[in-house]
């Protein structure tokens, strides 16, 4: 469950991201920052919450998660945005959960449950509803069907095809139906909190949650500092860019290179080079009875198995990810500089706390920000028209998923090992279900590959691209 | 309806309205009715303002026959083509 038209969240997100690099590019960010919120929020504007300064607080929440601050835990309330921004510097030490929850945000959804809606019921002769639920949870109260949530399993039975007058319906919390692993919960006051221990930093419930009251904690400050400070900044830049901005790559890259970057490294060239071990690897793990091997790429999938599917990590692939490869080479080949992995991703913000050659992790939207700010367009009118993907000698692993191709390949000279690959596009509860299935047998694969996102990494949760 | 009708959808990009929202409005022909797109003649032009991006708050920006939409958005843009479709439609 994603919001997959233009939303307001997002939109106040990438408009504070863009002021917030503007004023940083002017030098008054300091001076202007705890002015953003009334800039974004003027008086007179229509307020979303109770009122307009509950709005601003909300914008508040999502500079201080810019600037990487934890909201969730935050128990100062009395400091301003610039007390913030002050202890921020180009060294500063990363966030080490990229995901936060805004209280202020959070509309303390009511408890998900299936109702009746009184104004559709007909209270028609045919009473399927009544007929068709399990539990007898449903009753006729003052002539209208009515649900006893106290008997009702939300087996979702009497949703479907049911009522012909379409009155019944299921309420969620966006947040909590977003998350296939249960990670985020209402707390006992009833703000949505995020347990760490189970969370795979997919990003769904940041991209559900229709208050955005889930934020992802920004490196962008650090970022434009390295990058206006003058020091040596690698882009490392994913197999899924292409698809992002307009103008193709060559005109992205002459971009980067405006701004400050001073190398530019393509992670897709990392992608063949992971897709190739992972290919080896799987060949010599069947010749030796092997069952499954499951694919690293996704680092969404990666903490699934480790904190959800203890079955199935000792067929984990354990070839590192493209995006360790390339900051591995760049740290060689530029060991001064800092490496700064450019995505549409929040679970590759997690995973590069642990990959030595990388510093640094900004997502596309924040990309766009810095080169709005830091003077990086030079796109014509007509660069922005939409076209097919760059075709370059890299497409292959552009297309992400590009394991199971590379084996297919590899498995041309092994004649005696059989590949029966199953991809799974995009994990959800459905998706989980089928995992469990490979591992107890009842599914035969013995390599699968399995992408946090539906569409793949360019339909990402800060992806600019507009969804398949 | 006549065959010469033709609505002027006008996109203005930069990045700043590329981020905002007009990403998805360049993308307008697949949610239209496939019988209106002789009418509808899309076009990108540079920003309207000057995006410093002072006038971030309006952005994104789009021109159906010359009225400036204000914070466009996809939906907004196909219900003022429809709009006028409609009217001519049923003149």
């Amino acid at each position: 469950m994603t919001m997959e038209y233009s939303n307001s969240p997002e939109r106040q997100r990438r408009e504070l991201m863009i002021r917030l690099a503007c004023e940083f590019r002017k030098g008054t960010l300091g001076d202007t920052i705890d002015k953003l919120p009334c800039y974004v929020k003027p008086s007179g504007s229509k307020p979303l919450h109770c009122c307009i300064e509950h709005d601003r607080a909300v914008i508040n929440c999502r500079i201080m998660a810019l600037l990487g601050f934890d909201a969730q835990d935050e128990e100062d309330d009395s400091r301003f945005p610039h007390e913030y921004l002050e202890l921020i510097s180009a060294d500063s030490e990363r966030p080490e959960r990229p995901l936060t929850v805004a209280r202020t945000a959070c509309s303390c959804c009511p408890d998900a449950k299936i109702e009746v809606v009184q104004s559709l019921c007909r209270n028609c002769f045919a009473q399927t509803c009544i007929h068709i639920c399990p539990n007898n949870a449903i009753n006729i109260m003052r002539g209208k069907a009515f649900i006893n949530q106290e008997n009702c399993a939300q087996c979702g039975k009497c949703l479907i095809d049911v009522c012909l007058y379409n009155a019944i319906k299921r309420f969620p919390i966006p947040c909590e139906a977003a998350c296939p692993v249960g990670a985020i919960r209402k707390n006992e006051q009833g703000y949505a909190e995020i347990d760490f221990k189970k969370c795979t930093f997919c990003g769904k419930c940041f991209r559900a949650c229709p208050y955005g009251a889930v934020m992802q904690r920004s490196e962008l400050v650090p970022v434009l500092k390295t990058l206006t400070e003058g020091r040596q900044a690698v882009a490392l830049v994913a197999p899924s860019m292409s698809s992002q901005f307009p103008g193709g790559r060559e005109k992205l890259f002459r971009s980067l290179r405006k701004v400050g970057f001073s190398e530019i490294i393509e992670v897709a060239e990392a992608a063949e080079t992971a897709a190739s071990m992972a290919a080896e690897e799987f060949i010599r793990k069947m010749k030796l009875g092997g069952k499954l091997v499951a694919d690293s790429s996704c680092p969404a999938f990666v903490e699934l198995v480790r904190r959800h599917l203890p079955a199935m990590r000792p067929y984990l692939s354990s070839v590192p990810s493209a995006m360790a490869l390339a900051g591995q080479k760049a740290r060689e080949l530029y060991p001064d500089a800092v490496n700064i992995f450019i995505g549409p991703c929040i679970a590759k913000r997690f995973e590069s706390l642990s990959c030595p050659g990388i510093d640094r992790v900004i997502t596309v939207e924040e990309l766009g920000a810095i080169l709005i700010a830091l003077g990086g367009g030079e796109l014509e009118p007509q660069d922005y028209i939409p076209q097919d993907p760059d075709a370059s000698e890299h497409d292959f692993s552009r297309t992400c998923a590009a394991t199971g191709a590379m084996l297919a390949v590899a498995l041309e000279s092994e004649p005696m090992l059989e590949l029966q690959e199953k991809f799974i596009d995009g994990i959800n509860a459905q998706t989980l279900k089928l995992l469990h299935l490979f591992l107890f047998g009842r599914s035969h694969a013995n390599f699968i590959e399995v992408l946090g996102c539906s569409g793949g990494c360019k339909n990402g949760p800060c992806s600019l691209a507009v969804p398949d | 309806m006549s065959d010469d009708t033709k609505i002027e959808v006008e996109i203005f990009c930069g990045m700043t309205c590329y981020m905002l929202g007009n990403a998805r409005i360049l993308n307008i022909g697949a949610h239209l009715p496939e019988k209106w797109l002789p009418h509808v003649e899309l076009m990108v032009s540079p920003c309207p303002v000057d995006c410093g991006c002072l006038d971030l708050a309006k952005a994104p920006f789009a021109r159906i026959n010359g009225q400036l939409i204000q914070n466009a958005t996809l939906e907004s843009v196909c219900a003022a083509i429809t709009e006028i479709m409609n009217r001519q439609e049923e003149a």
